[in-house]
């Protein structure tokens, strides 16, 4: 088994309950399988925040990072976890 | 021929002879600016020699709102405002909403010029087309709420819209700023400008309106507008109920809010403290600009300890960083505080915040003792002595007058190798973002014509991910050139010239900012520009902005970044381990200005370039 550790913010926040947490994935689980884990978990109160109705494609405005690194510039939802790795999932924010 | 938008009047008020005239807005100058930052900056490069000291009568203030601003197009109640910076010896601009600027379009004026410098404290009043001169010695050392609300009372008119100047201005302080009611064009020391010439406040009042071209164009521009911000998963749903300070709890996040000075970005994150449920329990309402439907604005009141019942519209995000982690303040009532003492003192929140972190590293250091700072243990996370160190800077006080001129002024003349520790560019201290892991917003912080200034050219893409113009890693350092020439440029045409508000263009209309203001300009003033001609603009503005700054002297060695960013890397967070090493900066300032058509090895816009943009007279007074 490997840990991830799983950080989110404002509205994803207000559904997981936490800012922060670890979870623990079979060796060689992607950031797919770490979905699945999730909304295995919370189910319906989690998808409609991170995918298009009906669907598993996430939505475009949703940000999902492993290591600070944006998942589309690793292997997408294929990206292979490795122990320790953090996980980033950050909604749209406005302002600046 | 501008058929709405435009009043077509500039106002130039000399304080020195107590004199006002009216010119005509030249069509042409509307159709190469727009309005706002692009007026104040071809007035600024024309009219202010090289050279000429900003604290001296020759320096110039230009106040311009834009076409859109009071008509019901949402977001447009802005105006720039122009001069060059005491703080930087650059172009200084600033932006600031409210209601000030609609009020200054139903007086009838594009464009207001301030010249000179009044014998004695003065203020002036517009009233539409009349201008009057005020002795200003009752109000001179007020606190500038209630320097507005004296004025209104002289006045007779409660409706009037004041902008003033606190004591900080007052007493040459070169991060003093403008108040706009409780906003302030706050940054680049336009208040010690203001200051300079004798001017407490401008007060205006209008009884026009502002016309628009084709009423059917207008009302099918405004309704798509409308829907693009409907459609935004943030703007309504979320920003218009928090704010700005949403961004701190992305920014913690990510790694990059800056903290205890930018030693500490990614280890001191307190989101606990100053993020957004947090700022919910200290939430009592909110403001609107005029006629804006969003209301970002909250105003919070502080609860506890000895800031109970203290009132703020904010804090804004970047005042939670200059007051809260960037001091190491975890305090929300504290930065309450903090930003209300710095609205009435007039100070610009970002720069007193990150010069008072600047010189609590430095007691923490020992390059500064008790006997600089008065007795005050001036360290890191300690509220009470941020708070004494602020008014201080406002009065000139103790180690106040050391810190009043920025970060720059305070390390040279503090000498032991401070400069090491002073996170400015070009002299303006550094916005939140640790742009060691957004590398697009710290080239625009480098490259920006007003220092380090995140609002010049905001890397959307990095900060929020949106993917617009196209997909961006913000950990690359390949691409970052090209991408902050664009973020520059249309920010320039699409907000700080029209003048509207970016909050909006970033997050509702990304893909679709050229258009929009392409479609509104055309709808308003007549003007057709295709989006490319919308984007040209902002292109003219940042080369001739990058032309005054080149008249006064600065080169390529000035874009760049303070020491600890190129070779510390940061230590924990989700940016682990990043900085933007020199070669990195070398190879995205040689892809930037070769993006921009300038010469590479220097920086300097090229003869070609400023002839494309109609600029040819910026080259022949460069000699390029």
């Amino acid at each position: 088994m490997i840990r991830i550790k799983i950080y989110t913010i404002l509205a994803l926040k207000e559904v997981l309950g936490k800012r922060e947490f670890e979870v623990s994935l079979p060796e060689g689980s992607t950031v797919k399988d770490l979905i699945s884990w999730m909304i295995n978990k919370w189910g319906g109160k989690l998808s409609p925040h991170l995918f298009f109705p009906g669907s598993d494609r996430v939505l475009p405005h949703i940000r999902l990072m492993v290591n600070g690194r944006d998942i589309g510039f690793l292997n997408g939802i294929g990206t292979v976890l490795q122990e320790g790795d953090e996980f980033l999932m950050l909604p749209l924010v406005a302002g600046g | 021929m501008l058929k709405g938008g435009y009043g077509g009047k500039i106002l130039r008020i000399n304080l020195t002879n107590k004199t006002s005239k009216e010119e005509a807005l030249p069509a042409e100058v509307a159709r190469d600016f727009i309005g706002g930052a692009g007026f104040g900056i071809k007035y600024l490069f024309d009219e202010v020699k090289g050279g000429t000291h900003p604290l001296e009568p020759e320096n110039k203030l230009i106040f311009a709102p834009g076409p859109f601003t009071g008509t019901t197009i949402p977001c447009a109640s802005r105006m720039a405002v122009t001069g060059k910076s005491p703080l930087t010896g650059a172009v200084g601009m600033a932006l600031s909403g409210g209601q000030f600027p609609a009020e200054l379009k139903f007086a009838g004026w594009d464009i207001v010029i301030i010249e000179g410098k009044a014998e004695k404290p003065t203020y002036v009043s517009i009233k539409d087309s009349a201008v009057r001169f005020h002795d200003a010695r009752s109000v001179w050392g007020t606190m500038t709420s209630d320097c507005q609300q004296i004025i209104k009372d002289d006045l007779r008119d409660q409706n009037t819209r004041v902008i003033c100047i606190g004591p900080a201005g007052e007493h040459l302080v070169k991060i003093g700023c403008i108040i706009n009611e409780r906003r302030a064009p706050g940054r680049k020391g336009l208040g010690a400008v203001m200051g300079s010439k004798n001017l407490k406040a401008i007060a205006v009042r209008g009884s026009g309106s502002v016309k628009v071209a084709s009423q059917e164009k207008y009302k099918a521009g405004r309704s798509e507008m409308l829907k693009f911000m409907k459609e935004s998963p943030v703007l309504y749903s979320h920003f218009a109920n928090t704010g700005t300070p949403m961004v701190l709890d992305l920014t913690a996040a990510m790694g990059i809010l800056s903290a205890k000075n930018w030693s500490a970005t990614g280890e001191f994150a307190p989101v606990e403290g100053l993020g957004v449920e947090a700022q919910n329990t200290r939430k009592i309402g909110k403001e609107h600009c005029y006629d804006c439907p969003v209301g970002c604005s909250q105003m919070k009141l502080a609860m506890s300890g000895p800031y109970a019942g203290i009132l703020t519209e904010g804090p804004e995000f970047e005042t939670l960083y200059s007051f809260g982690s960037g001091t190491g303040v975890a305090s929300l009532d504290a930065v309450i505080a903090a930003d209300r003492l710095s609205d009435e003192l007039g100070l610009d929140t970002m720069s007193a915040g990150v010069t008072i972190a600047f010189a609590m590293e430095l007691f923490e250091r020992g390059i500064i003792t008790v006997k600089e700072t008065g007795g005050l243990e001036l360290r890191f996370g300690n509220d009470q002595a941020m708070m004494a160190v602020l008014r201080q800077m406002a009065y000139r006080e103790g180690i106040g007058d050391l810190l009043a001129d920025g970060t720059r002024a305070a390390a040279q003349k503090i000498g032991k190798g401070a400069e090491k520790y002073a996170m400015h560019i070009k002299g303006l201290e550094l916005p939140a973002y640790d742009v060691r892991g957004a590398k697009a917003h710290g080239l625009n912080y480098a490259t920006s014509y007003t220092g380090a200034d995140h609002n010049r050219g905001y890397a959307f893409q990095e900060i929020f991910g949106i993917p617009v113009p196209w997909e961006v890693d913000r950990l690359a350092i390949e691409g970052k050139g090209k991408l902050t020439k664009w973020n520059q440029d249309v920010r320039a045409a699409t907000c700080d010239c029209p003048t509207m508000c970016a909050f909006i263009l970033d997050t509702a209309l990304p893909g679709n900012a050229t258009q929009n203001t392409a479609t509104l300009m055309e709808a308003v003033t007549g003007l057709t520009f295709t989006p490319e001609e919308v984007e040209k603009v902002g292109e003219r503005l940042n080369n001739l902005a990058k032309a005054f700054n080149v008249r006064e002297g600065f080169t390529r060695a000035d874009d760049t970044f303070p020491e600890r960013l190129m070779t510390e890397p940061l230590k924990a967070g989700a940016s682990k381990g990043q900085l933007i090493s020199r070669e990195d900066l070398k190879q995205m300032l040689d892809e930037y200005y070769t993006a921009r058509g300038w010469d590479q090895k220097t920086g300097v816009p090229t003869r070609t370039k400023l002839a494309e943009l109609g600029l040819k007279y910026v080259a022949d007074q460069l000699g390029v």
